[in-house]
């Protein structure tokens, strides 16, 4: 049998010693513990493992002793160098902040408790800041990961008069912008699709994105493979190429090097690949983007300029500033007005810089975040401050014997400070680990919605942010008890043994304040996180205006020129639904383009027949639904008015809509709207009057937070799109459901994938992960900024209870009944809490308003949340005075008196 | 550092300086003999045994011997050997004269005959 592993093991074990001792000792050490486990007596069950238990714990029993000694030893040889030598003058400064250094360790060491607790806040406070310090690092400050940055720029609409923005352009205005500026190195146009891969096993569903052949040269990136586009494929004629992702070209096609020049079919369409983009590309307006397809000015749906589809991003050219790019771009702007009257009304363009443009509303939470967890840091520093007093107070004499042997005070604080930083120091590097796995844990738990997501890392600007945290901290904190340190007199701490009246006063009142500036930062942190909680519970008892149990949605899209037949379209998905329908299991099926509760939308411009054009010509819009007869009814979205489509709703015969409650209410107040007949942008005829026949329910469109928006439902026989979400009520656990499904699918056409597969229910939760994600981020804020509060007020009371204990004995030798021994304790802590809670209600009312966005239906300064918020913080903070309070009344007068 | 500074020895210093009284020994021969000395009672691990000889050492009551010379057994070089210091005779002298007078005390008492008079 062979010990080498076993010696590997222990040699690691062995690092535990101070190395001398390792060196010296090592290799007969070895021998021993290998002797040891041949020996006969331990050949029996668990006797190896026995013998590493006890060769264990005689390494880390003796460790620590080993350690100290080699210490003293080496203070030892250092103090027995000759003073007058060269070598020790030169280094005089050096050597008496080593002195310092060791000494503050040595300190620390001696009072493992308060090192222990003090180290655990730095940790918890520095961490926490520094995790979301990475992302705000990640996410807002970090350069984007393209050449010159700072020169592009996202072009968006901007109506004047309404104060509105669009980032979505028209299509025709891009071109004339492309061709008239001077001031842009160059433009590029974007649109967001999915696409089905197929030809590799599954279908898969890839989100892609269709881009003028500017595309790559703008943001500045070359291939890694083939070529970028050319001019000529952005139009027809040209046939269909495409440049794969990274990512895609690795685990789609096995990193293939002759992949260029190879055909792929998407969607049902032969492209050519002529590209591979770089690893570290990322498409900067949808990060998942893994293909970027030519034919831009071909693929538009859109035909006229009202038609928005587009977004732009573009390069500034070098030497050309924002203002002037502005400037000449709204000239265009404004000749377009002149020339496109009914369609460029009011509109003007402005540049956002693309980072801004890419971190969108993000940036308020970020910052929220930062600034609460910044409150955690300071809290943080109170608490240490707090803890570094109360040692200061055992310090007296200490302090006092070195200034009467003739330290300096200059010295002395330079001591005191080395110990805070050191303490900084260890809590920066102890919360930098923390950090690193609150970054990853982060990460993970992020909301999708979090742009620039893996690009957050703790890099070298965290590190640097970490320790100046750490070390600002420590000076923060250490310069509290420093001061007092030093304005303590030597001849009267010496004199009645550290317990002089000047100082305790002096420092009683730093820890009082130290206490109500917690409870303040405290109670401001518990008042925002009540207000987020309140919004999510509000956000979550919202009316959906459906019933969403027990209903699965997918979607599937018809693609192919097999497809380009309306009537191919229309019957797969009822001949899908008809076999949906007759499941055993299904209770009801219906298909609708875009279900509720998602961000996708189909937003189109509609007029009331016969009334005149408004006069501003603002147009009314409403988001436009294709559905099945079956929908209303498999959703239960009640239908207020009129009827329900029908099978005999179908292209030949006249064209009808159904509205929503609001639309209703909006364009026919208390009158009945079915009948009246609406001109609406249909596909795939234009501008056809449409006659309503029904109203029914509103339903939460967008997310749980939307506002009530216009909806006009149409037959799907009469718009029949080439994507359908699939909504199917079963009669038990729906999600079981998805894989008969796809089963259903790919029998009827196995080129179709099935996607976005989900039960409602989970759609739902989804929708709230971004506002849940940060109630509850904050909410580990307010409970640790609590937690340290209480503390901090039980560590001032007491030590005051510690303090005055002669005071209560006497009182009690007096007479004094407990009752009145405890209220004279909790005075001090309710007067205290109070102007805490004061200072904390008048923190909160000012910086609540920069949550505002954040909240639904919630006023930032809800009465309700802010006082029984602060009830809660009073009473924490009260019972946490409990303890000493009680304490206090258990003083024994006669101990007291005989001390005395 | 005066002697009786030292007393009373800590057990596994005691049963080193005893083991080393007959002659000098490496480490792993220190061990083997503590064994025997106590029937297998004590046994002495790596890091206690060398932190221990490291003191004893510093507080001269043994010593290393100056090379690994003619070591009786023969055996590797590797090994560190140590040897009983006059000082350290003395001072586990007086330990073990310390230990007879306390077990002569408590024999006075009955206290070894394992009855107690009540």
């Amino acid at each position: 049998m062979t010990f080498e592993p076993a010696r590997t093991m222990y040699r690691i074990l062995l690092r535990l010693l101070p190395r001398a001792f390792r060196n010296k000792h090592g290799s007969e050490m070895e021998e021993m513990l290998l002797a040891a486990l041949r020996q006969e007596v331990w050949h029996r069950p668990g006797g190896r493992f026995a013998v590493w238990m006890r060769a264990g714990w005689d390494i880390a029993r003796r460790a620590p002793v080993e350690h100290r000694r080699q210490l003293l030893e080496s203070l030892r040889r250092r103090r027995t160098a000759p003073s007058g030598s060269p070598a020790r003058a030169t280094w005089r400064p050096v050597q008496s902040l080593l002195q310092d250094a060791r000494f503050a360790i040595r300190t620390l060491c001696r009072n493992p408790g308060f090192t222990a607790a003090a180290l655990l806040t730095l940790t918890i406070g520095i961490g926490a800041n520094t995790a979301i310090f990475s992302v705000v690092n990640g996410v807002l400050l970090r350069p984007l990961p393209y050449p010159e940055p700072d020169r592009l720029f996202g072009i968006i609409r901007f109506y004047p008069d309404r104060s509105a923005t669009n980032t979505v352009v028209s299509r025709l205005d891009f071109i004339d912008w492309n061709e008239q500026t001077h001031l842009f190195a160059g433009m590029a146009a974007w649109m967001e699709r999915t696409s089905t891969l197929t030809g590799r096993g599954d279908p898969e569903r890839i989100a892609v994105a269709i881009v003028s052949h500017e595309f790559l040269s703008v943001l500045g990136v070359q291939p890694i493979l083939g070529r970028p586009f050319h001019e000529a494929e952005d139009g027809a004629g040209a046939g269909r190429v495409a440049v794969l992702s990274h990512p895609l070209w690795v685990q789609g096609f096995a990193a293939n090097p002759d992949i260029i020049g190879e055909s792929i079919t998407l969607s049902g369409q032969s492209y050519n690949v002529i590209g591979v983009a770089p690893a570290s590309f990322r498409d900067p307006l949808v990060p998942g983007v893994q293909l970027w397809e030519a034919g831009f000015h071909i693929r538009s749906r859109c035909t006229a300029r009202d038609c928005l589809d587009t977004r732009v991003i573009a390069r500034l050219e070098r030497g050309a500033s924002v203002q002037q790019a502005t400037m000449e771009i709204n000239l265009i702007a404004e000749n377009l007005e002149a020339q496109y009257p009914s369609h460029n009304k009011g509109v003007r363009v402005a540049l956002v810089p693309l980072r801004d443009r890419i971190v969108g509303d993000m940036r308020v939470k970020l910052i929220m975040l930062l600034g609460a967890v910044s409150f955690v840091l300071l809290m943080t520093c109170a608490n240490v401050a707090n803890l570094l007093l109360a040692k200061a107070a055992a310090r007296d004499t200490e302090i006092a014997v070195r200034t009467a042997l003739g330290a300096s005070r200059g010295r002395l604080v330079r001591q005191l400070l080395t110990e805070a930083a050191l303490l900084g120091l260890a809590g920066g590097i102890l919360g930098l680990i923390l950090a690193t796995l609150g970054v990853v844990a982060l990460k993970a738990l992020a909301p999708g919605g979090l742009p620039r997501l893996e690009e957050i890392s703790v890099d070298r600007a965290v590190l640097a942010y970490a320790g100046v945290a750490s070390l600002i901290t420590g000076l923060v904190f250490g310069a509290v008890p420093t001061l007092h340190l030093t304005g303590a007199r030597p001849g009267t701490a010496l004199k009645d043994g550290g317990r002089t009246a000047h100082t305790s006063t002096h420092r009683a009142l730093t820890r009082d304040l130290l206490a109500v500036v917690q409870i303040a930062i405290a109670l401001v942190l518990l008042i925002g996180s009540g207000l987020l909680a309140k919004s999510f519970a509000r956000l979550m008892r919202v009316d959906l205006g459906f019933d969403p149990t027990n209903v699965l949605t997918a979607r599937v899209s018809v693609e192919g020129s097999h497809y380009d037949d309306f009537a191919r379209r229309i019957d797969f998905f009822e001949s899908l639904l008809a076999e949906t329908n007759a499941r055993p299991e299904v209770q009801s099926a219906g298909a609708i383009l875009f279900h509720p509760i998602q961000q996708h939308d189909n937003i189109w411009a509609f007029e009331l027949e016969g009334a005149a054009p408004s006069a501003d010509g603002v147009k009314n819009y409403a988001s436009v639904r294709a559905v099945t007869p079956t929908y209303f009814r498999t959703i239960d979205i009640p239908l207020l008015r009129g009827r329900d489509f029908s099978e005999r709703d179908h292209d030949a015969g006249p064209l009808f809509v159904i509205i929503n409650e609001s639309m209703a209410r909006t364009f026919w107040p208390g009158d009945d709207p079915v009948g009246k007949r609406i001109r609406i942008r249909s596909f795939p005829n234009n501008h056809l009057v449409r006659e309503v026949v029904g109203v029914a329910g509103d339903v939460k469109v967008q997310g749980l937070d939307d506002r009530n928006r216009h909806v006009v439902y149409m037959p799907y026989r009469q718009f029949p799109v080439s994507s359908l979400d699939l909504v199917v009520r079963t009669s038990s656990e729906p999600g079981l459901f998805a894989r008969t499904l796809r089963e259903m699918v790919n029998t009827l056409d196995p080129t179709l994938a099935v996607y976005q597969v989900s039960t409602m229910e989970d759609t739902i939760t989804r929708s709230v992960a971004d506002p849940r994600f940060y109630m509850l981020l904050l909410t580990c804020f307010a409970a640790i900024s609590m937690t340290l509060a209480a503390v901090g007020i039980y560590g001032v009371l007491s030590y005051s209870v510690a303090e005055r204990n002669t005071e209560m004995g006497i009182r009690i030798a007096l007479g004094a009944r407990s009752r009145e021994i405890l209220a004279l304790v909790l005075q001090r802590a309710l007067v205290l809490t109070t102007i805490g809670v004061g200072l904390g209600l008048g923190g909160a009312w000012v910086l609540t308003r920069f949550l505002s966005s954040q909240l639904y239906q919630v006023q930032p300064t809800d009465p309700p949340v802010f006082f029984g918020v602060a009830a809660f913080l009073a009473s924490i903070a009260l019972l946490a005075t409990y303890v000493p309070a009680a304490r206090a009344t258990r003083v024994d007068p006669m101990a007291t008196l005989r001390y005395e | 550092m005066p002697r009786d500074s030292l007393l009373p020895l800590k057990p596994q210093w005691f049963h080193i300086l005893l083991a080393l009284a007959d002659g000098e020994r490496h480490g792993f021969a220190i061990v083997r003999e503590v064994l025997s000395q106590t029937a297998g009672a004590l046994r002495l691990w790596p890091a206690t045994l060398y932190g221990s000889l490291d003191r004893l050492v510093q507080e001269g009551l043994i010593e290393e011997l100056a090379k690994p010379y003619d070591h009786p057994e023969g055996e590797s070089e590797r090994r560190r050997y140590y040897r009983i210091t006059q000082r350290g005779r003395e001072v586990l002298a007086a330990d073990a004269e310390r230990l007879a007078a306390l077990a002569e005390a408590a024999r006075a008492k009955s206290a070894l005959s394992g009855s107690h008079p009540r």
